[in-house]
């Protein structure tokens, strides 16, 4: 298997002749194997990036590789799984037969029988209903169209998982579910991961399910790739940390840096010092004071912060202009 | 996995999808539900001579519902159903992806064409045996021939009808479209565009030049004048039609 199950190098595309940038010069690569959770506001161009990695959309600019293969523009490969934006369904077939179209597609050798365990594995399959007997969640022969939202996406996710694909690109698929279903399929993509190795995109703003399963994460912001993070990085920037106000910061930045050098210290835009320690732990505010003091700097405010995962990658997305590392 | 196999396998899903299909269904029933009248005028006429049922006539007008109309109004609208929910996507993400996507919908194009015309034929052999029905005594190579022109000329309207339904924009537009392209329209607006521009220059093309290119032209007459025309100008449009609807598949966003 490649390195990089997904690798984009200067991805763009541009509407309205150019007016509205949607993606700008993306370049990506998403370890084989991980669950990559994109991240960011509405219209920053996650979905747009993922169709045009799928070959929905043909790029203005730049080159996609899914597992090692070059595709052309609009090309796709058959490893993907794709739910992009909304199911791509037929309205007027039922559940059964739109998979069973997809199936045939792809050529499985026992359509039939693939179809069902799709439908199972999104929880469509044949349920114990309240009367004892056995019956699809669904009747066959209801329109795609008559299904609610939540059950359409579920349909979604079962054609994104007919076939065994190697790589799935996953836009929202929570969408619409209720959140006992939502939680099953949030497990089932990790375990499709963990399991098999299937490589997972999946954006979604709902940053509490992408924190229980996302190996890496990539932020997007007004069309960018801003920046790429693992799951470990993102649990360090999450560590306990003092924030600091100080009669002279710059000049205690190096008087932390020469007598404490294992605490990283940063510079905010409202000059308050934001101070952690190895380890995610918390330091140690009366040394701190004390080597402060010491040099003459007067500490005027301090408070211990914990954030959690998900302020932490609302932080990445928003961006906090003007914050620089020291 | 092959080009041929995955071709297959993208046929396969289309044939699947047509035989679900209500556009399709709707094509079935057209020419049935054209010939009821006609027979029910005929059985009210009563041999009594105000109305008179000829075979040929009738035969040539299921055709033309049937195969020519109907074929291209069932492909258009199995497109039509395709992109309403990018229901296509299915095809895209595979192998082929939108050339086997595009080759799957010609040759259904053409599955259906010959599926219609053999409806057809069936619904002439009930207006043949109804008692009382008036036969011009065409010969039976004749009609072969000009069953099987039909069935190239609504093949290839098909085609065509494909490239302008791209997009998908609901029935209203599949059953106008459809309608006025097999009805010739868009031949005779190509006909006044130039007769208009030529005229400025008092040269008169459309006659000479256009006539003789035009598709419809070959459903208009029971005769078949020129074989080579007859035969190979659908073919070719088949053909030219067919690359214009790979390119705008290529070009559109699934």
């Amino acid at each position: 298997m490649a390195a990089s199950a997904i690798k984009t190098s200067g991805l763009s595309k541009s509407f309205g002749r150019g007016a509205v940038r949607a993606v700008r010069d993306v370049s990506l690569e998403v370890p084989a194997g991980s669950v990559f959770g994109l991240v960011g506001k509405n219209g920053a161009g996650k979905s747009t990036l993922l169709k045009l990695i799928s070959g929905l959309m043909r790029q203005d600019a730049g080159t996609v590789s899914v597992l090692g293969r070059q595709l052309r523009p609009c090309e796709s490969d058959p490893r993907l799984g794709v739910l992009v934006e909304a199911p791509g369904v037929y309205g007027r077939l039922d559940a059964f037969e739109n998979l069973m179209n997809r199936a045939l597609v792809l050529g499985l050798p026992d359509p039939h029988r693939a179809c069902r365990e799709a439908l199972a594995a999104v929880g469509l399959d044949e349920r114990t209903a309240g009367d004892g007997r056995r019956r699809l969640l669904w009747p066959r022969g209801t329109y795609v169209d008559d299904l609610s939202s939540g059950q359409r996406q579920r349909l979604g996710v079962a054609l994104a998982l007919l076939g065994s694909p190697e790589v799935l690109l996953l836009d929202e698929p929570l969408n619409g579910i209720d959140p006992a279903g939502a939680a099953e399929l949030r497990d089932l993509f990790a375990r499709l991961s963990r399991e098999r190795g299937v490589t997972v995109v999946v954006s979604s703003h709902v940053l509490s399910h992408l924190e229980r399963i996302c190996t890496h994460y990539g932020i997007m912001r007004g069309g960018a790739l801003t920046r790429t993070l693992t799951a470990e990085e993102l649990a360090d920037a999450c560590a306990t940390y003092l924030m600091l106000r100080v009669d002279a910061p710059e000049r205690a930045v190096a008087v932390l840096a020469e007598e404490l050098p294992g605490l990283t210290v940063r510079v905010l835009p409202d000059d308050a010092l934001r101070v952690s320690a190895p380890g995610g732990g918390e330091p140690d505010r009366a040394v701190l004071s004390q080597v402060l003091l010491a040099a003459g700097i007067a500490v005027t405010e301090l408070s211990v912060s914990r954030p959690d995962l998900e302020a932490e990658l609302v932080r990445a997305i928003d961006g906090a202009p003007g914050e620089k590392d020291r | 996995m092959s080009p041929m196999t995955a071709l297959g396998n993208q046929l396969r899903a289309t044939l699947y999808l047509a035989s679900r299909d209500a556009y399709v269904k709707g094509a079935l029933a057209l020419p049935a539900l054209m010939l009821l009248p006609t027979l029910v005028m005929h059985a009210w006429d009563g041999g009594r001579g105000y109305v008179t049922v000829t075979f040929e006539y009738t035969f040539a007008g299921l055709l033309d519902t049937a195969v020519v109309f109907g074929t291209a109004f069932a492909v258009s609208g199995l497109l039509q159903h395709g992109w309403d929910h990018h229901g296509w996507r299915a095809s895209v993400v595979a192998e082929g992806g939108r050339a086997g996507f595009v080759a799957s919908h010609v040759i259904l194009a053409g599955v259906l064409a010959c599926a219609l015309t053999l409806w057809a034929c069936l619904l002439g052999l009930v207006v043949a045996v109804v008692p009382g029905v008036a036969f011009d005594g065409t010969p039976l190579p004749e009609l072969f021939a000009l069953t099987f022109v039909r069935l190239l000329v609504g093949w290839a309207f098909a085609v065509v009808c494909l490239v302008f339904s791209v997009g998908g924009r609901g029935l209203g537009w599949t059953i106008v479209v459809t309608y006025l392209i097999t009805r010739g329209a868009l031949g005779s607006t190509l006909k006044w565009v130039l007769f208009l521009v030529t005229g400025f220059a008092r040269v008169d093309v459309t006659e000479a030049l256009l006539d003789p290119l035009m598709l419809h032209g070959l459903v208009e007459s029971f005769a078949i004048t020129d074989p080579v025309r007859f035969f190979a100008l659908p073919l070719v449009y088949l053909a030219a039609s067919s690359a214009l609807f790979y390119l705008r598949v290529m070009r559109s966003d699934a």
